[in-house]
């Protein structure tokens, strides 16, 4: 098992990585000759080092970035944004919302992790707001019915949020991000990959099917799916509804309050091991099997502690974590759609049922 | 010589700090006169206190007011577990409160014997309280006097004619000596007397800020030829002070001329405006004026410029119930000023006159004071300082066009206007207008003049803001370079200014590798002397403590050992004598309507530390054993609650008590000069 800086360098072909270790996500589109798009953001900090995993992976492939998208302003998907813009090259492109409709947090905190977030939420925003401003033509409007943008051989249409969701969004006292989030659909010559964002079903992905059909975005080769692989984001118009063994899924997990995905019987993983025979996590929050580095593992060996408190439910305790440098998933396609591998980091997962 | 005084104010602060712990004592009084070195006495006495395993509080300036200090010590006593900052503009300050139930809950807190580690407050110069004009002040000083007297906390004041006795005693020339005389093109029209004093006495143009204002001042007012004669290095600033008072009491003339220095060198922040107040109650020789001066200048920023006209803004900047006596020396002092700035305005704009610029000077300092910028335009501008002060004027009054004008009125008289060049600048900034500009001019005004740290702190502070924190990192190791010593060290000054309001945007935008870099270039000898550094640190801590686990516990908890504290809420032992076996903290991640989402952490007496983990909580579990009903009931993302289980030895049993904790706003202490959002807002984003 080779590290993300390890890998062969793109050659002729499309590649996906996802990025994810539990807290913070990632998505990295390369394309030939040495074009890269970055979906969304995240990095830790270690006393006065950042580590960045998406900027290490680009600048291990030594890559020109394109572009760079924020599907929805949370914390998991906005911090390092700022970072990514200043690595965009000549004529680079920034995506995010039209205009802003949530305003999601209070900055007067005792909570440092709401502090954190709300900070960071807002560092991205105003390297967004800075580079629409500075350079007008670096603008790129993630919103439904957008012409799709043409960078090179590749093009990206942006699925949502749909105007209609954005308005009804305008009226509500909580707007929730994840139902305005930017899914959107890369296509390189033969290949067509799905980014569910955190889009979740209820204003997303129900009105998707409304306007594009029941399975519009299911015959994909692969996709990063949405919101963790929550049941709530799990749709038959992303993801179909019979399994369909070559197509790829790959999510990461979010392992704070409400950890996600659910490894119980019948509940999120089951439920997209139905659909696929190439589940991949990017990261796992239980405890890990000592086979998992090297060989699939079953679903039901992935089942973390627990700490019960009777009537009141139970706790899901925390397990060790692996390295963030180690929780990838990285896929090739050759411009027939043939897909050519799929490697990953020691801290992610091929799940089996 | 500055190592000799420096030398002085170690010995002086080692006893101090030795009165302070010593011998069961609980008040330590170390007294001198104004500028002999009392607040270097102070910090070499907090080092010492920091060597020796204590842990100094200091209250520093601008805490040194009556109320603000009583506010400043309520903060210590019922806000936070341990010292964090005072910041007089985001305190209670600002929060009305009873006076008597401000001083009770101090005393409160001095008196209260348990104490994980011993304090030693340091109370820095409070000369005001021995100037107690008002009945009012007479009382609060009166109540603090007798607090500090009897608390059990030991506490170091340091004053001068305070009416404590005095401990240790302060009797060098100036123990202080960190300024020296600035550049001359800083003093507007006594820019020649500055160059000649310099020149002819440079042992006079170094010393406190206090010193050098008034030793300028005698030689502009007499001559420095006058001056050489009575004036040296061993002078008290105090005694300069008096022969400059006695000379200019019967001088209209000599008065005006006071008047227009003042206003240049407020503007320039040459001298403490507190020090002013006070001192220029005593060149004037006139009662009335001074407490016009003591109203005027209360709510006044670093440049003694913001001035409301009305008695109800005074008195909402007093943050004091009106009194009939306030109330009549307000007015009359208020109406003294109007009509004397408007006779000098009459004068100042007739043709001909020979002393136009003086008179000019003097309106211009009055109608900046009084906040009557339009007027002051029509004044003939001489000087780029003159312009400048309508500007800070304007600034102080938020009319940021006003002072943008006026700035680029100074910037026309003198291209080379270093300062005029940077308050444009700010001006701009803070209207999140031309950020292009904005950066252009912030260089440039560093370019001509770049000793001054706050304007690299809000240069980079600005990038940041910008999102730009590549070339924030860059501007702030040139900076860094810049304006530090070979050694790269500098003046908690430095520090004070440059780091504290860096790290400030850098926390509040969770750049947190950025927050580590400059907070750990902060000097281990200076943190303790820094007031803002612990709370920053903290702060710092716990957000990357954050960004591993979530968060289970209010900030102002979080620290390395707070799980051993015990619950908050949560009693040790419920109605019928249970013990708390189980201690569950947890903060609330995400709400729906069925159900919350907590991160928690699991706390058991016994263990070294929690267990983590996350729970879903269904509300109707959290409304049946919720002890804080209103409060669950309007739990969101952020919220923290505690979960208990009692029981008997090792048993655990029964249904679980929750209690939810009230919310509070921790980072309110450590806001940031200018709000970070300010361009997105003014977008509209």
């Amino acid at each position: 098992m080779s590290t993300l800086v390890e890998l062969a360098p793109l050659g002729d072909d499309l590649m996906l990585v996802v990025l994810g270790p539990g807290v913070g996500e990632s998505v990295l589109i390369g394309w030939p000759p040495d074009s890269w798009m970055i979906v969304d953001s995240f990095c830790r900090t270690a006393g006065a080092l950042e580590v960045h995993p998406a900027i290490k992976t680009l600048e291990a492939f030594d890559g020109s970035l394109r572009a760079v998208a924020l599907t929805h302003p949370h914390e998991d998907h906005t911090r390092g944004f700022a970072s990514l813009i200043d690595r965009l090259g000549d004529g680079g492109r920034v995506g995010w919302w039209p205009e802003m409709v949530t305003q999601e947090g209070r900055w007067s905190t005792s909570n440092a992790a709401l502090a954190q977030r709300n900070g960071a939420n807002e560092q991205a925003v105003a390297a967004i707001h800075r580079a629409w401003t500075e350079n007008p033509s670096s603008r790129w409007d993630l919103i439904a019915d957008a012409p799709p943008l043409a960078l090179g051989d590749a093009s990206i249409q942006v699925l949502t949020p749909l105007h209609s969701t954005v308005e009804e969004h305008k009226s509500l006292a909580s707007p929730n991000a994840n139902e305005l989030s930017s899914a959107m659909v890369f296509r390189w010559k033969q290949c067509a990959i799905t980014l569910g964002a955190d889009l979740v079903n209820l204003r997303g992905w129900d009105q998707l099917e409304i306007g594009h059909g029941p399975f519009a975005f299911a015959e994909n080769l692969a996709m990063k799916v949405s919101h963790h692989g929550s049941r709530e984001a799990q749709h038959p118009v992303a993801l179909g509804a019979t399994p369909r063994t070559e197509r790829l899924l790959v999510t990461s997990p979010y392992s704070r309050g409400g950890k996600v995905p659910d490894y119980r019987d019948g509940e999120d993983v089951e439920r997209l091991l139905a659909l696929t025979d190439d589940l991949y996590l990017s990261g796992h929050h239980g405890p890990r099997p000592s086979h998992a580095e090297s060989s699939p593992v079953r679903r039901r060996e992935l089942a973390p502690s627990m700490l019960s408190l009777g009537g009141l439910g139970e706790i899901m305790l925390d397990a060790p974590q692996p390295s963030i440098d180690d929780c990838w998933v990285a896929a090739r396609w050759a411009a027939d759609g043939t897909r050519l591998s799929v490697e990953r980091g020691r801290g992610s997962l091929l799940v089996v049922d | 010589m500055k190592r000799l005084l420096l030398d002085a104010a170690d010995s002086v602060g080692a006893q101090l700090a030795s009165a302070a712990v010593g011998g069961g004592r609980r008040t330590v009084v170390l007294s001198g006169k104004p500028g002999s070195g009392r607040s270097v006495a102070l910090k070499a006495a907090c080092r010492s206190l920091v060597e020796t395993g204590h842990r100094p509080i200091v209250v520093a300036p601008p805490e040194r007011h009556v109320d603000t200090c009583a506010v400043a010590l309520l903060q210590i006593a019922v806000s936070l577990a341990e010292f964090n900052e005072f910041d007089i503009n985001q305190m209670g300050w600002h929060k009305p409160a009873p006076w008597s139930q401000r001083i009770a809950d101090v005393e409160n807190w001095l008196t209260t014997e348990d104490r994980p580690q011993r304090l030693v407050l340091l109370v820095d110069a409070m000369p005001q309280w021995a100037i107690p004009e008002h009945e009012w002040t007479t009382r609060r000083v009166n109540d603090i006097r007798s607090l500090v007297l009897t608390g059990r906390t030991p506490v170091v004041v340091v004053g001068h004619e305070s009416g404590f006795h005095h401990d240790v005693v302060v009797d060098g020339p100036s123990l202080g000596g960190e300024t020296a005389l600035s550049d001359s093109a800083h003093w507007g029209p006594l820019t020649p007397v500055v160059t000649e004093l310099r020149d002819r006495a440079p042992a006079l143009a170094t010393g406190t800020p206090a010193k050098i204002a008034t030793v300028v001042a005698a030689a502009a007012l007499m001559s420095v030829d006058e001056v050489l004669t009575w004036c040296n290095p061993t002078v008290p600033t105090e005694q300069v002070a008096d022969r400059l008072a006695d000379h200019v009491a019967d001088d209209g003339r000599l008065r005006r001329l006071w008047n227009a220095w003042m206003a240049g060198a407020m503007a320039r922040e040459q001298i403490p405006d507190d020090w002013v107040k006070d001192h220029f109650a005593r060149v004037t020789s006139e009662i009335e004026l001074a407490v016009l001066e003591r109203c005027l200048f209360i709510g006044g920023n670093d440049n003694g410029a913001r001035i409301e006209p009305t008695r109800e803004a005074r008195a909402a900047a007093w943050r004091q119930p009106e009194t009939p006596f306030t109330s009549r020396v307000r007015d009359r002092a208020a109406a003294e000023l109007q009509e004397r700035y408007r006779d000098l305005l009459d004068d100042a704009v007739a043709a001909g006159s020979p002393s136009a610029h003086l008179l000019a000077a003097e309106v211009l300092y009055l109608g900046a004071r009084i906040g009557d910028v339009a007027s002051t335009k029509v004044v003939p501008l001489a000087f780029a300082d003159q312009a400048s002060a309508v500007g800070i004027a304007a600034q102080s009054r938020s009319l940021w066009a006003e002072a943008e004008e006026a700035f680029e009125r100074a910037l026309e008289i003198d291209p080379q206007d270093a300062f005029a060049r940077h308050e444009l600048a700010f001006s701009l900034d803070n209207e999140a207008l031309e950020p292009a500009r904005v950066e252009e001019e912030y260089q440039h005004s560093i370019q001509l003049e770049p000793r001054y740290a706050m304007w690299h702190a809000r240069l980079i502070s600005f990038l940041l803001v910008r999102a730009r924190t590549r070339d924030a990192l860059d501007r702030w190791s040139m900076s860094r370079s810049e304006l530090t010593t070979h050694d790269g060290t500098g003046p908690v000054s430095l520090y004070e200014k440059l780091h504290l309001p860096i790290a400030a945007v850098a926390l509040r935008r969770a750049e947190l590798t950025m927050g580590h870099i400059v907070l750990d270039d902060v000097p281990v000898w200076a943190r303790s002397q820094l007031p803002g550094y612990q709370a920053h640190r903290h702060r710092l801590d716990t957000l990357d403590a954050a960004q591993t686990t979530g968060a289970f516990v209010p900030a102002e908890r979080a620290d390395q050992g707070w799980w051993k504290f015990g619950p908050a809420l949560l009693s040790e032992r419920n109605s019928d004598g249970r013990q708390l076996q189980l201690w569950i903290a947890g903060g609330v991640e995400f709400a729906t309507p069925e159900r919350i989402d907590l991160n928690v952490a699991v706390i058991r007496p016994e263990a070294d530390r929690p267990q983590t983990g996350t729970m879903s909580l269904a509300w109707e579990d959290l409304e049946r054993f919720a002890l804080d009903q209103s409060r669950a009931a309007d739990l969101q993302p952020g919220d923290f609650l505690e979960i208990g289980y009692y029981g008997f030895g090792a048993e655990l049993g029964g249904d679980p008590t929750i209690r939810v904790l009230p919310r509070t706003d921790w980072l309110a202490g450590i806001e940031t000069p200018l709000d970070p959002s300010r361009y997105l807002q003014n977008a509209n984003w």
